[in-house]
């Protein structure tokens, strides 16, 4: 006989985790399947940085495409006041700490955006501020004099990826989440009103409802179920320093640079912003199984905007880089509901899927289970691209 | 990043099997550009004293007699582009070529071969982080090229037959041995007969082992078999008691414990393979228990799977540096057929592939001989030792967080959830620790654990002088 559960979760990773953790405190039954180990893929890559402001990507293109990113504020907005209460909520350090973010300008045209670009996220109740060339070097004295404007998000800061989604997976498995590692989704189809699905041990799962928690993979689990996502991966790198006593306060971004830079609490340096890494390929195809492959020139590029930026970082020795991949969404807004045509399977990805991953999870879970949600997520229902899978 | 000087090899490591590729691309009139991170030719197993010296002068040259004449030939030889005291810290596909990174400078090669030799296997029980607690071979490096002395009273234990050379070489020094323990109980009648077996062609090996045992009982030095290292005691300022302990065939410690006073504890159970700069640029790895467990894989002519990269000598399984030289030698033929085909020569091809054979008969031997028992070093450590000294994290961390997560089976995982292996020495100094503790934990064979990711770069590199690569 498969196993019956109410909804099966498929991926490891934060939402995944945070998701069973949310749907197994409601009393649901929920088992979670990862084809490698928890926390292996973006969720414990990346630097876990909280950053709320709007990043370099959404606004390199102009005020208009950043008023598009904007419409996904209100999530950041949730996220923010959903991290600062987790750690309590869950009962287990998560290492979250809002010392607030900085995104910086070099020149006057940098400067401008950002003035803009804050004036934009106040609109949507955002706390920012342009902060005074002196305020600047009071407040961040590591970063270099060629900083002439900055905003300040005093609610930015960084939570621990190395922890946070094995916290969630631990409190989940003690109020009786399944959880099973190494274990691949192979399909699934709809039989009398739930969705059988094979896994790659030869086992099945009979679940009322499935949510893909899946990040990059999240279209390959989608096209079983018959759907077409309108997501592209991308490959990412950060590098990591040896740990140095502390001296970064902030949350590091630029306006005109790709590059977020913060110092963990073991005091390494994790340096990241956008760098790409190619994804490989087999056949034309993205082969999202192999890691992307680590670009001297985005080395170059990002370390060099680092040591510009805090001169300081110049002098120690970096331990390691690597990469990882994460997923767009063709309009550059989150995807968070039911999938158009299958209404009983639920996605949540795009964007900044660490910040926003805790979020999603609590939505996603109202969602499945039927409750009120408590934001206003219709604008990132993934109902409005159901041009692509019409039957 | 434009106009990188471009050759047709580079080669990285200038031990035997770096020196043997080197001369022999060079012979062929490639262009060859050789890295490494000593002053002088040689590797760890014929270092030379470091310049302005030029004298070629290793004791290691006694055991391997064409390590000499490799040395003086290499350092003869003004078409090879030295580049020492240079560290290379990452490899890349750049098209149809490597792009070769180091801390000073990048260069472009059509073929490069990856000759990084080995680093010595750290053993982690109590107290084996206190100053004074050291590898053999770092003892016999420190005393040979910069001619220290470390301390008066020596204790050595391991099971590598390094231990009795190192002992001799303290001894000639004017140190005092207190003993040589050796893990592994005394060899039987057969094992030597085996062991005879396969000395043709490797009898200066066996001299100057035997002389060396001779000059050690000579000197009513203590040589004891099934004797293990189970704590050292000591403080910041250094080491100050060290304990042996009786143990069974499996090294499992039983009976008897006697406690030294001591200044010096030498551990040497053999040595681990530098794969990290094969497998950062994704050459496949395969698992190898007895020639240094995570070795890697290559197609038997020393081609690894990613193109235009080749290995020779350690990081292709723990042989030794004979082995090493004709690896080294075979990669140089491949480069050369591959670069160039009509060059190929099938009949010295052949010829290395058959002293290649009759090597692997006696490194085979050895290492079977001296095989270390990994699960019974792994279990030195107590809950309370640190298992990973650059992050100071103790077993009982490990232990606890396998606990409550059980879902954790892969090493990749404990290090990212407990740091073990995110420091400095970048998981040389735990991996082997850490995934037998997993396999233990995990009831898995401790290959199924994996190995830690190798990242760029490969060593410790300041961010300033990656910024401009």
């Amino acid at each position: 006989m498969p196993e019956t559960v109410d909804c099966l979760v498929v991926g490891g990773g934060l939402l995944g985790s945070a998701l069973a953790y949310y749907l197994v405190c409601s009393g649901s039954t929920a088992c979670l399947v990862e084809k490698d180990q928890l926390n292996q893929h973006a969720s414990g890559r990346n630097a876990g940085s909280l950053h709320f402001q709007l990043e370099y990507r959404m606004i390199e293109h102009g005020l208009d495409a950043a008023k598009k990113a904007a419409e996904a504020l209100p999530l950041h907005l949730d996220a923010a006041r959903e991290w600062s209460v987790l750690s309590t909520r869950i009962g287990e350090s998560i290492g979250v700490l809002q010392s607030g973010g900085m995104m910086l300008a070099e020149t006057s045209e940098q400067a401008l955006l950002l003035e803009r670009k804050t004036e934009l996220e106040r609109s949507y109740g955002l706390e920012n501020r342009m902060l005074s060339s002196d305020e600047i070097h009071q407040r961040a004295p590591y970063l270099s004099s060629a900083i002439v404007a900055a905003a300040l998000c005093p609610l930015e800061g960084r939570a621990n990826p190395r922890g946070a989604t094995l916290a969630f997976a631990t409190v989940a498995e003690e109020f009786g989440a399944r959880i099973r590692a190494g274990i691949a989704v192979t399909g699934m189809k709809q039989q009398r009103g739930r969705w059988r699905t094979s896994l790659s041990d030869g086992s099945e799962i009979l679940a009322r409802k499935v949510a893909i928690a899946a990040g990059s993979w999240s279209a390959r689990i989608a096209a079983m179920a018959g759907i077409a996502l309108p997501v592209v991966p991308i490959g990412l790198m950060m590098a990591a320093t040896v740990r140095v006593a502390p001296f970064i306060k902030h949350l590091i971004q630029h306006a005109g640079r790709r590059l977020s830079l913060n110092q963990s609490a073991e005091g390494t340096i994790l340096i990241g912003g956008g760098w790409p890494a190619r994804l490989h390929e087999t056949g034309g195809v993205y082969d999202l199984d192999l890691p992307p492959e680590i670009l001297p020139s985005s080395i170059q590029g990002n370390l060099h905007a680092a040591v510009s930026v805090v001169p300081r970082v110049g002098e120690i020795p970096v331990l390691r880089i690597w990469s990882g991949a994460t997923l767009l969404v063709a309009d550059q807004l989150p995807l968070v509901g039911a999938l158009p045509r299958r209404s009983d399977l639920f996605i949540a990805t795009g964007g900044s899927a660490f910040t926003l991953g805790p979020t999603y999870a609590r939505v996603l879970a109202s969602k499945i289970l039927e409750k009120p949600v408590d934001l206003d997520v219709s604008r990132f229902d993934p109902g409005r691209f159901v041009s692509l899978n019409n039957a | 990043m434009a106009d990188l000087k471009c050759f047709d090899v580079a080669i990285i490591g200038a031990g035997p099997a770096g020196m043997s590729a080197a001369l022999e691309c060079c012979r062929n009139d490639l262009s060859v550009v050789v890295f490494d991170e000593q002053g002088r030719a040689g590797g760890q197993i014929f270092r030379q004293p470091p310049p302005p010296s030029v004298q070629v002068n290793s004791p290691a040259c006694r055991l391997y007699p064409f390590g000499e004449v490799l040395v003086r030939k290499a350092e003869a030889e003004s078409r090879i582009d030295w580049r020492f005291r240079q560290t290379v810290w990452g490899i890349f596909p750049d098209e149809d070529r490597i792009r070769v990174c180091t801390n000073k400078t990048t260069v472009l090669a059509r073929k490069t071969l990856v000759a990084t030799g080995a680093y010595e296997m750290p053993v982690a029980f109590p107290g084996w982080t206190l100053p004074g607690v050291m590898g053999v071979g770092a003892i016999q490096t420190l005393l040979r090229s910069q001619n220290v002395l470390l301390g008066r009273r020596f204790v050595l234990a391991g099971s590598h037959p390094l231990l009795v050379l190192v002992a001799d070489m303290l001894l000639a020094a004017g140190a005092e041995i207190q003993e040589v323990a050796i893990a592994r109980s005394r060899p039987r009648f057969r094992e030597i007969l085996d062991g005879l077996l396969a000395v043709p062609g490797n009898i200066p090996i066996f001299k100057e082992t035997a002389s060396s045992l001779y000059k050690l009982t000579k000197a009513r030095v203590s040589i004891r078999f099934g004797r293990i290292m189970v704590e050292a005691r000591g403080n910041e300022e250094g080491l100050s008691h060290v304990t042996l302990s009786d143990c069974d065939r499996d090294w499992i410690p039983s009976g008897a414990h006697r406690v030294f006073e001591t200044d010096i504890l030498g551990t040497g159970f053999g040595l681990l393979p530098s794969t990290e700069l094969c497998r950062q640029i994704g050459c496949a790895a395969q698992w190898d228990s007895r020639n240094g467990g995570w070795i890697v894989k290559h197609d038997g002519f020393q081609r690894t799977t990613v193109r235009n990269v080749y290995v020779a000598g350690e990081p292709a399984g723990i042989r030794g540096a004979a082995s090493a030289r004709t690896e080294g030698e075979l990669a140089g033929l491949m480069i050369l057929q591959d670069l160039i085909p009509q060059r190929r020569d099938d009949r010295l091809i052949r010829r290395n592939l058959s002293q290649t054979k009759r090597n692997r008969k006696f490194s085979d031997r050895v290492a079977q001989f001296f095989q270390p028992s990994m699960r019974a070093l792994s279990d030195l450590a107590s809950d309370g030792t640190v298992i990973c000294r650059c992050e100071d994290v103790k077993r009982s961390a490990v232990a606890e967080f396998l606990e409550r997560n059980s879902h954790a089976t892969s090493i990749n995982s404990v290090k990212l959830a407990c740091r073990t292996g995110m420091g400095f020495c970048q998981g040389r100094y735990c991996h082997h620790t850490l995934a037998q503790i997993l396999s233990n934990a995990t009831n898995q064979p401790v290959e199924r654990c994996g190995e830690f990711t190798a990242r760029v770069p490969v060593k410790p590199i300041p961010a300033r002088d990656l910024s401009d690569v």
